[in-house]
């Protein structure tokens, strides 16, 4: 078979069902070749591939397999970039396939040729050039095997376009077996014990759980072990949804703009157990005035997390899932009463000088807290949410009231705007039995805008709510509160949203009234097809609590 | 406080593998003082040296990102002895 018949076979193997990809000269013929297969692999064609990276990465978000994006070289190639670096930094498994300029023409700086391989080294897990055809099955089963095991992340596939017009022997190999390549899936017990035995002496215990739980599926892991231990928990950004927001030990969320108690009780802690979270700069603050009254416990499957930002005393290196199923096993009950009532007294704190006036549906305005609030309760939680970056992304993650887990996909280390429209398509191909709701800005919609089209010809029925205060809300808040004031570039004269919807056959409505909200969202959620909600919402609504850089974690402003 | 350290990294023969090594260097703003890559063709195994001068702390973290690198086998640091130094400057010296 052709070079460009193994790719797709590999993509068969590798049980890949859809492609999200752009054509282009030197993907050429895996394009033609894709003629063929177009009952067993689901193309869909993007309108940026940028856009064909974000929809990946949002496929293998909820479903925890790579996704996969197609392109072509040079420009296709380069447009890739920032979806590789968000999934670099978020540890989402993506296989991107590039074309290339013919073998022979390499580094000719022939037309459309990129040093994609150069480019990507710095931002991807593993990338490889691929000149001969007899390279591809072999490629393709190592790519797909680095990708998904360890701490997953983006891998790039480059191929000349002889080596995918050359012929060759199709064989796919079993295992893939790298020298120095070894995900760690089992943990040391001698350290467990001693791990469960710090917990046991614990007065103050607290977990922080991270995405990692997530990727190794060990939320009921975390679950048994804090109840068992009778330990709060709090979720990072890309925690959330791992764990029950109605659970009596579920305290909230850390960071930045996360909530007040489990931020600045983490200085009070006198344990902390983190669960595959990378103790990020928004989650610590002031790093030299973070859990310094705590033993810090730290279970990761990456060893160069350990000890990066924070010195820790113990650290677990292995799959979360194993580790903790070990922990529980030496755990034992504790009465922590006194500790986790602490939190309650923050809570209250919180609601009283910020939540309340944020959710409660005013007469006049709407507020960013109360859409979202509503929301929820029509959803009962159990929506996917693709939030976008900036207030949308924070006010969405703060007062969505999760059920499920892997329901809260966003783009947290890269923070890329535009991200939400097109991860929103791959989660959607991901999932397609569930909602699938994307919360943006005005200025983050306006980034991969195009997707719209791709949203009409697939007739994927994603809801987006487009949270409009004609400001990028997040830049001019700092501005306001940091930059005296000073409102430098970020008001927005908006297109009409609706028009430029319904201009792209994606059906669109606008509400500036409180009163029309339920409604409108009753429309958007019955929806069969693509939606668009653009609710209007107060211009200078600001995210409460705050940790200003350079802060600690418990200086914490509610105001 | 910075010191002369050796930094040995034992990888698969791959191309590629320097690129990514002396990136990890790069972002951290690490000057590399001296390079030496072999091949040590029994074994299909390359071995880098690099002289760096830096904190324990600051070579302990690239060290532990250069181990993440799939094709790398084994990556180490020490401080450099007087004797590596000499090694090193000696090789230097080789003309092909």
């Amino acid at each position: 078979m052709t070079g460009a018949q193994a790719v797709l076979e590999s993509l068969l193997k590798e049980h890949v069902k859809v492609i999200f990809g752009y054509p282009g000269g030197a993907i050429m013929p895996v394009y033609d070749a894709l003629y063929d297969y177009k009952d067993k692999l689901n193309h869909i064609l993007v309108r940026h591939e940028q856009a064909a990276g974000h929809a990946a990465e949002g496929y293998a978000r909820v479903t925890g397999k790579p996704g996969v994006a197609l392109a072509t070289s040079g420009p296709g190639a380069t447009n890739l970039v920032t979806a590789i670096t968000d999934a670099m930094l978020d540890s989402v498994p993506i296989v991107c396939i590039t074309g290339q300029v013919a073998t022979s023409l390499l580094g000719t700086d022939a037309f459309q040729e990129a040093d994609i391989i150069g480019v990507t080294t710095p931002i991807t897990k593993w990338n490889y050039q691929i000149t001969k055809a007899s390279e591809i099955a072999e490629v393709f089963a190592k790519a797909f095997y680095i990708s998904q095991t360890g701490r997953p992340g983006p891998v790039l596939i480059d191929i000349t376009k002889s080596a995918q017009m050359e012929q060759c022997i199709f064989k796919y190999p079993k295992n893939v077996r790298l020298q120095g390549y070894h995900p760690k899936t089992v943990s040391d017990l001698a350290v467990i014990k001693k791990v469960a035995e710090i917990v046991n002496q614990a007065k103050k215990p607290f977990l922080l759980m991270g995405h990692g739980v997530l990727i190794a599926n060990a939320e009921e892991e975390v679950k048994k072990l804090v109840e068992k231990a009778n330990i709060p928990v709090a979720c990072t950004l890309h925690g959330l949804s791992g764990f029950p927001t109605g659970h009596r030990l579920y305290k909230g969320m850390l960071g930045m703009h996360g909530n007040y108690g489990p931020n600045v009780l983490t200085n009070s802690a006198d344990v902390i157990i983190a669960v595959g979270m990378r103790f990020d700069d928004r989650v610590t603050g002031d790093v030299s005035r973070y859990a310094k009254n705590a033993r810090i416990i730290h279970i990761d499957i990456d060893p160069a997390e350990f000890n990066k930002n924070i010195p820790v005393e113990v650290a677990i290196l292995g799959d979360a899932k194993k580790a903790l199923q070990e922990l529980e096993k030496y755990v034992s009950y504790k009465n922590h009463e006194e500790w986790l009532t602490r939190f309650d007294s923050y809570k209250e704190e919180e609601y009283k000088q910020v939540i309340e006036k944020e959710i409660t549906l005013k007469a006049e305005k709407l507020t960013m807290a109360s859409v979202v609030n509503l929301l929820s309760e029509m959803t009962k939680g159990e929506a996917v949410i693709v939030a976008d970056v900036g207030q949308n992304q924070m006010i969405a993650a703060r007062y969505y009231k999760f059920q499920q887990s892997n329901s809260y996909i966003t783009s947290g280390g890269l923070g890329t705007m535009g991200f939400a429209l097109p991860a929103a398509m791959g989660a959607k191909m991901g999932v397609p039995n569930r909602q699938v709701i994307v919360i943006v800005g005005d200025g983050g919609f306006q980034m991969n805008i195009q997707e719209l089209a791709t949203l009409a010809q697939e007739k994927l029925p994603v809801k987006v709510i487009i949270l409009n205060n004609n400001f990028l809300g997040m830049v001019r808040q700092w501005q306001e509160l940091f930059f005296a004031k000073r409102y430098s570039f970020v008001d927005l004269k908006n297109p009409n949203f609706v028009d430029v919807c319904k201009g792209f056959f994606v059906d669109a409505e606008k509400v500036d009234k409180p009163a029309a909200l339920r409604e409108a969202l009753e429309k958007l959620l019955a929806a069969e097809g693509p939606r668009v909600l653009e609710v209007v919402v107060e211009k200078e609504e600001k995210v409460f609590p705050m940790m200003p850089t350079g802060a600690s974690v418990s200086e914490m402003r509610l105001v | 406080m910075k010191k002369i350290y050796l930094c040995t990294i034992l990888s698969e023969d791959k191309p590629g593998v320097l690129y990514r090594v002396a990136d990890i260097f790069l972002r951290r703003k690490i000057n590399i003082e001296g390079i030496i890559s072999v091949k040590n063709k029994e074994e299909k195994l390359s071995k880098i040296s690099i002289f760096v001068e830096e904190t324990q702390e600051a070579v302990d973290k690239t060290i532990r990102q250069i181990d993440r690198i799939i094709e790398v086998v084994n990556a180490v640091a020490k401080v450099a002895s007087i004797e590596d130094i000499k090694k090193f400057m000696k090789a230097g010296e080789i003309t092909i």
